[in-house]
């Protein structure tokens, strides 16, 4: 810790994954929104409330991102079993302990709800009457 | 004044509506006065930029207007915050819209059942009653097929048919024959008033589309966002290129 950059890079590789991540899934989930400006104007002139509509959103959101967060966790916790299976006990280094998971999944839930910040302040702007242009 | 007439669907006093500021202002409606009459069909009719579908969308309460009152069966729209007036909605209107508007994801049967699942029924019941409402509109065997294996006309009844579905009071239809040819048009539109029109619910139709305003109980013809006149359909002779 005290002798290398080691822990140093490494916090700042991790920061600029979730910094990346919050971008991509932001501009994933906004482009999604913007693509269905009209359905939701629909759902919304047919009397859905602005907190039906920021639920969807959410709902997509979160559903994304547990995905993703299976994902990489089966394949993080894939690696990690390998990488145990073809190193000796005494060099082991690897470990993929549960407070690990515990903290990504909370990372995952922070991207999430920023990543989607901005498609929900367009659906609860999003005038109903979009939907007779 | 009495705003809750039994017969009255919709009461227009004054309604006024701009867009944009300076040079930009434009007057999309100034000044336009109407009633529609539950049992009826009322086309809006005149050129394009006259302010029609502005004045579908205050009607419908998807657009809030500047100046003026708009009573829908008694209700003041102003009057309602955004999730009231949503609510309100729900319960009481029907939109058509142009390009029909039905979700690609969805099958028939579940775009039918769109506004029943916003007000709170059940899946099973909404898509129950959905389908019943297709079967009227001659779509029981395409109840699982998605929009995009239909044709114009079969996409539109599934329109008509999730504007009727929760029993609307006030069904709008903003150009509902414009995507489709000519025969198809005067047959969904025939379909829309043997169907919608009802002693207890009125339909408004804005169209430029003169092959299907025989079809109207009344004609409201608008021009520079007013209403220049209204007429029984029927007791004037309609030139087909010059309404």
């Amino acid at each position: 810790m005290k002798s290398t950059g080691i822990p140093i890079n490494f916090c700042i590789t991790i920061s600029l994954g979730a910094l990346v991540g919050i971008a991509i899934a932001g501009q994933t989930l906004y482009q999604f929104t913007h693509d269905n400006l009209r359905y939701l104007g629909a759902l919304k002139a047919m009397g859905a409330t602005d907190l039906t509509l920021v639920r969807m959103v959410l709902l997509q959101a979160i559903v994304t991102g547990v995905l993703g967060f299976g994902i990489g966790i089966g394949i993080s916790g894939a690696a990690n079993m390998l990488i145990l299976h073809f190193t000796p006990p005494s060099e082991r280094l690897a470990v993929f302990l549960w407070q690990i998971m515990a903290v990504t999944g909370i990372g995952m839930i922070f991207i999430v709800i920023f990543a989607s910040l901005f498609s929900l302040v367009s659906v609860v702007k999003l005038e109903p009457a979009v939907v007779f242009k | 004044m009495n705003w809750q007439q039994d017969n009255v669907a919709v009461q227009c006093r004054g309604v006024k509506k701009s867009f944009g500021q300076g040079n930009a202002l434009n007057h999309a409606l100034a000044g336009v006065t109407l009633d529609v009459f539950t049992g009826e069909m009322l086309m809006l009719v005149g050129p394009s930029g006259c302010g029609k579908t502005t004045l579908l969308s205050v009607i419908a309460g998807i657009l809030n207007h500047d100046d003026g009152e708009i009573h829908l069966f008694g209700q003041d729209l102003l009057a309602l915050g955004n999730n009231a007036k949503a609510r309100f909605r729900g319960r009481n209107v029907g939109f058509a819209f142009q390009q029909f508007n039905l979700l690609p994801q969805l099958t028939a049967v579940e775009n039918a059942a769109i506004p029943l699942l916003v007000l709170g029924w059940s899946r099973r019941k909404a898509l129950d009653r959905a389908g019943d409402f297709l079967d009227k509109m001659g779509l029981g065997k395409r109840l699982t097929s998605y929009p995009r294996e239909l044709s114009g006309g079969q996409q539109q009844r599934i329109a008509f048919a999730r504007a009727l579905v929760h029993e609307p009071k006030l069904v709008v239809c903003d150009e509902p024959t414009s995507a489709l040819d000519g025969k198809t048009g005067e047959q969904v539109i025939s379909l829309l008033k043997t169907i919608a029109v009802r002693p207890d619910r009125a339909v408004i139709v804005v169209t430029h589309d003169s092959r299907i305003f025989h079809f109207a109980d009344r004609i409201a013809h608008m021009e520079d966002g007013k209403i220049i006149d209204t007429v029984v359909a029927g007791t004037v002779l309609i030139d087909q290129g010059n309404v």
